[in-house]
């Protein structure tokens, strides 16, 4: 989850997100590095002398300021693309969940193996127990196997909303009548927040989405748990 | 604990320009560090060769962007690399467990490795036994040849009845 006055992206959780931390890393470095060239520049111009001011033209300064931009422009695109592409993949999912928004809770559906469902709303304020977080615990969470690929449907039952996990780069519109597919693989056994990120009405900021991810042996016991709680 | 430690860390992150934390991107400190040493040099040499120094300034800078940039790729290539291998050793380990015990467990040449082991650990308690071995080796490359001609006949004639 996010730390108070955290700026910077969460720790990845799955090698989609490390491709996109390492891509904004690339990125900011760039930009960076033509801050500084500006305000060396800024700092030249403003402590120059006052002569040379009949420079009209100069065909070297104006070829290097236009190719270069380009260059940096390529720079910053091809490996943007990359991770483009690599979002879209599809690697053959191991496990497929269904999650629909409602006003104002998710709902998720494993309807591989045998019929699952249940619904997770928000823990309240007053119901925390020590340790746990305000406005993003759940009580009941999506457990996903770690390192297997999942595929999860998005859709909604009444108002857009949207399901978003920053710790895995994962976000997809919940919409009406439409189903979203996204898939990842989850690196590393853990509990990952995020929360409903489109307006949905009143609660909006009070659905959070819990996913928590655990060795296959353990996700087999849990199933069978909730299958007989349910 | 850990997350108190996490948030002590990113308060006290030092960013330039405001931008770029230098203590948790991976490479950034050691570009920033050459690039400034780059400059440095850079600067000095040609202040020193053609005692203009706003020219040197100049060069000084162009030397920074350039030092920093390199140096920044480099590390930054290594670093993919390294994924890459990390990545690969998982995979590895992973297909070698879930492959375990199957009557073909691995490749040609982790099936020699075992052979050799099990040559120099029994060649210096029984002499013979290295002629024993190598018999059992003979016998599982023409078992492994008779297998693959079998497999050759069956595709053969599986595709003369299609025809």
């Amino acid at each position: 989850m996010a730390l108070p006055s955290q700026l910077g992206f969460q720790d990845a959780g799955s090698p989609l997100m490390e491709e996109l931390l390492h891509f904004h890393d690339h990125a900011l470095m760039v930009v960076f590095l033509i801050s500084t060239m500006v305000l060396y520049i800024i700092v030249a111009m403003v402590t120059a002398k006052l002569t040379d001011k009949l420079v009209l033209d100069s065909q070297e300064i104006e070829i290097i300021w236009t190719v270069l931009p380009a260059i940096i422009l390529i720079l910053i695109a091809l490996p943007s693309l990359r991770i483009l592409y690599l979002m879209d993949e599809i690697n053959d999912p191991h496990l497929t969940i269904k999650a629909l928004g409602h006003q104002w809770y998710w709902s998720y559906e494993y309807t591989d193996y045998e019929d699952l469902g249940f619904d997770s709303y928000m823990i309240p304020t007053h119901d925390l127990t020590p340790g746990q977080f305000r406005l993003l615990e759940a009580d009941h969470r999506m457990v996903i196997p770690t390192e297997s690929p999942a595929r999860v449907l998005i859709s909604a039952e009444d108002v857009l909303h949207s399901w978003a996990v920053p710790a895995l780069g994962i976000k997809a519109d919940a919409v009406p009548g439409r189903l979203n597919q996204t898939t990842f693989i989850v690196n590393r056994p853990g509990v990952f927040y995020g929360q409903c990120s489109e307006i949905c009405g009143a609660n909006h900021s009070f659905m959070p989405i819990v996913v928590e991810a655990i060795p296959l042996e353990h996700f087999e016991n849990w199933t069978s748990l909730m299958s007989e709680e349910t | 604990m850990a997350g108190e430690e996490q948030e002590n860390n990113n308060n006290k992150g030092f960013r330039l320009l405001g931008i770029l934390d230098v203590q948790n991107t991976p490479c950034a400190r050691d570009a920033v560090l050459h690039g400034a040493g780059g400059s440095l040099g850079a600067g000095l040499l040609h202040f020193l060769t053609t005692s203009r120094v706003k020219r040197s300034f100049d060069v000084g800078f162009a030397g920074f962007l350039l030092t920093t940039l390199g140096s920044w790729f480099y590390c930054r290539m290594n670093n993919a690399k390294v994924r890459v291998q990390q990545r690969r050793i998982q995979d590895g380990i992973k297909n070698k467990i879930i492959l375990q015990r199957t009557p073909h467990p691995g490749s040609r040449s982790e099936k020699k490795e075992i052979l050799n082991r099990l040559q120099n650990f029994f060649l210096g308690s029984c002499p013979n036994l290295h002629k024993i071995l190598r018999l059992f080796q003979a016998s599982r490359l023409a078992h492994r040849r008779v297998t693959e001609v079998r497999r050759r006949l069956v595709y053969s004639d599986s595709s003369r009845s299609n025809d």
